[in-house]
């Protein structure tokens, strides 16, 4: 679908991602992890085409179509749209306020399809953290994408949202057949889920299941820091990946012990 | 006291439907100017434009041509030099439209002769209203209408979600512009009526109350246009009676409506909070 070769990409002459190739390939569920500032967000940028390499190719299939859901972070929730405003913008080609009738359609089956037709009509800020991160992913889905590219999906959400939202990609990937690809933080959580992870720190340090790439010395190689790995319930469990992550280290260590049961450990 | 009522009518009626449909077409153009937090721009272009409309005047060029052709400059102006990686937007806004403002208060300061339509291009003036500027503003609001309507989900996608409009093929750069032609060109045409330094305001506080009222984009222009148009209306009937700007008469009308607004909404959430 997507290849990257040789990709770089900078801001104002700093290097962001260096010299990294990676092929999406139909259907594929993959995850791309690594600390604050390893050049994930580019990275996706860059498959997506909003932003262009400095050095390198980003070939794309003919008739490839991306969907593309950002940081929900960035969201003016303030912003006067309910749930089918959003989904809307990314109706059809026409721009004029009423939209033609294979997009309500769509936007219907879509509304239904993700759980969200109750709240259609509500603010965009009357939402709990899973719901609107549904509408994005919704509002993604509208152009009937081959490939959904997703930034952090489920950051700053509570447990449940972010089950929730695990839930919803596993689906469109299994039953609709949607490659999917995020970029997340969340070890213990998304990445242990996906089929394929890429452990980035500007290039490429591991690519593989997460089985053969969750372990301590690639995390180390990827966070500059011990990480403890255990296996749980044929699962791959990164103990507290926040330690490679926060501004101020914990001190704290009595509970990343291998077998140990730490908070991290529990909620997944 | 019928007939006293209805005096303005007979001596303002062209100022009137000029004050309506300007606070129509600025309730209209404030929605994005309010959601984009652009209410700077605002400011600075209204000054901006003054200043070619004076250079115009000065040189003899028509006046919707020269401050049409001048705000398209500043505007320009002011996006390549925001481009600049250590020049802020707010900074190079400043920087132009102050420049070019400065430029007319020049030109005026050397010609004496302009001291009084100084004063009415400051703060508005019903009395040069003529049915061309009304036929002018009235074909203005009809263009800025149909680019509303006919760019309505690309202008809405880029001002919620630039980012992901990009990526879905929806150009800022191309949206911005859109929003800046139709910005500078209200800017112009109610420019004589609001005055320089009114019409900032008379841009974005119908948009605001609007905003204060609902949650919802639609009602938001609807709700920002009928204010604006109201509080146009209104502002110059009262500035007869109580001789005062029309500029000042409107924008203190818009005022009143958003403290009204903001009381109202006030009330609302005390009421619906748990005891």
């Amino acid at each position: 679908m997507i290849a990257l070769r040789d990709v770089s990409v900078a801001y104002e002459g700093v290097l962001a991602v260096d010299s990294v190739s990676l092929t999406i390939h139909p259907g594929e569920y993959a995850g791309i992890v690594g600390p604050t500032g390893s050049g994930k967000t580019s990275l996706l940028k860059a498959a997506a085409g909003a932003i262009q390499p400095v050095k390198g190719i980003v070939d794309r299939a003919p008739g490839t179509t991306i969907g593309y859901v950002a940081q929900v972070g960035k969201i003016n929730w303030n912003f006067p749209v309910t749930v089918r405003d959003v989904l809307g913008m990314a109706a059809d080609r026409s721009s004029l306020p009423l939209l033609h009738a294979d997009s309500k359609k769509r936007m219907n089956n879509l509304l239904e399809r993700l759980g969200l037709a109750a709240f259609a009509d509500r603010h965009i800020g009357e939402l709990s953290g899973g719901q609107q991160q549904r509408v994005f992913v919704a509002r993604a889905l509208m152009g009937q994408p081959g490939l959904i590219l997703l930034d952090e999906p489920t950051s700053g959400m509570d447990v449940s949202a972010r089950h929730e939202v695990l839930h919803l990609l596993h689906d469109l990937n299994h039953e609709e057949g949607i490659a999917v690809v995020v970029t997340t933080h969340d070890l213990t959580g998304i990445a242990a889920h996906m089929h394929h992870l890429i452990c980035l720190n500007k290039s490429v340090i591991a690519a593989g299941s997460p089985s053969e790439v969750l372990s301590t010395s690639v995390l180390e190689r990827t966070y500059g820091t011990t990480l403890d790995v255990l296996v749980h319930g044929g699962m791959t469990v990164v103990v507290d990946p926040h330690l490679g992550i926060d501004e101020e280290p914990h001190h704290d260590h009595s509970g990343l012990r291998p077998g140990g049961e730490s908070p991290g450990a529990k909620e997944d | 006291m019928f007939e006293q009522l209805m005096e303005p009518f007979r001596y303002f009626t062209p100022a009137l439907v000029a004050a309506t449909l300007s606070g129509a077409l600025l309730g209209l153009v404030g929605v994005y100017v309010v959601l984009r937090g652009m209410a700077y721009i605002g400011h600075g272009l209204s000054h901006a434009i003054f200043g070619w409309a004076v250079v115009s005047f000065a040189g003899g060029v028509n006046f919707y041509v020269g401050a049409g052709a001048g705000g398209v400059l500043s505007a320009l102006l002011i996006n390549a030099l925001a481009r600049r990686k250590r020049i802020t937007a707010d900074v190079s806004i400043g920087i132009v439209t102050t420049a070019v403002f400065a430029l007319g208060i020049a030109v005026i300061s050397r010609r004496s002769s302009f001291t009084k339509n100084f004063e009415a291009a400051l703060f508005g003036n019903v009395l040069g209203v003529s049915a061309i500027d009304v036929l002018v503003i009235a074909a203005t609001l009809l263009g800025v209408a149909l680019v509303v309507i006919f760019d309505y989900r690309r202008l809405l996608y880029s001002t919620f979600d630039p980012e992901v409009a990009e990526i879905s093929g929806i150009s800022s750069r191309v949206q911005d512009l859109v929003l800046t032609a139709i910005l500078a060109a209200s800017i112009i045409v109610t420019m004589r009526l609001l005055g320089v330094t009114l019409i900032a305001a008379a841009l974005i506080t119908p948009a605001a109350t609007a905003r204060l009222l609902t949650n919802r984009f639609g009602k938001m222009f609807r709700l920002s246009v009928a204010i604006g148009a109201a509080s146009g209306f209104l502002g110059v009937y009262l500035s007869y009676f109580l001789d005062v700007a029309s500029g000042a008469s409107v924008v203190l009308v818009a005022s009143i409506v958003f403290a009204g607004a903001l009381l109202l909404t006030s009330v609302r959430w005390r009421v619906r909070q748990p005891a």
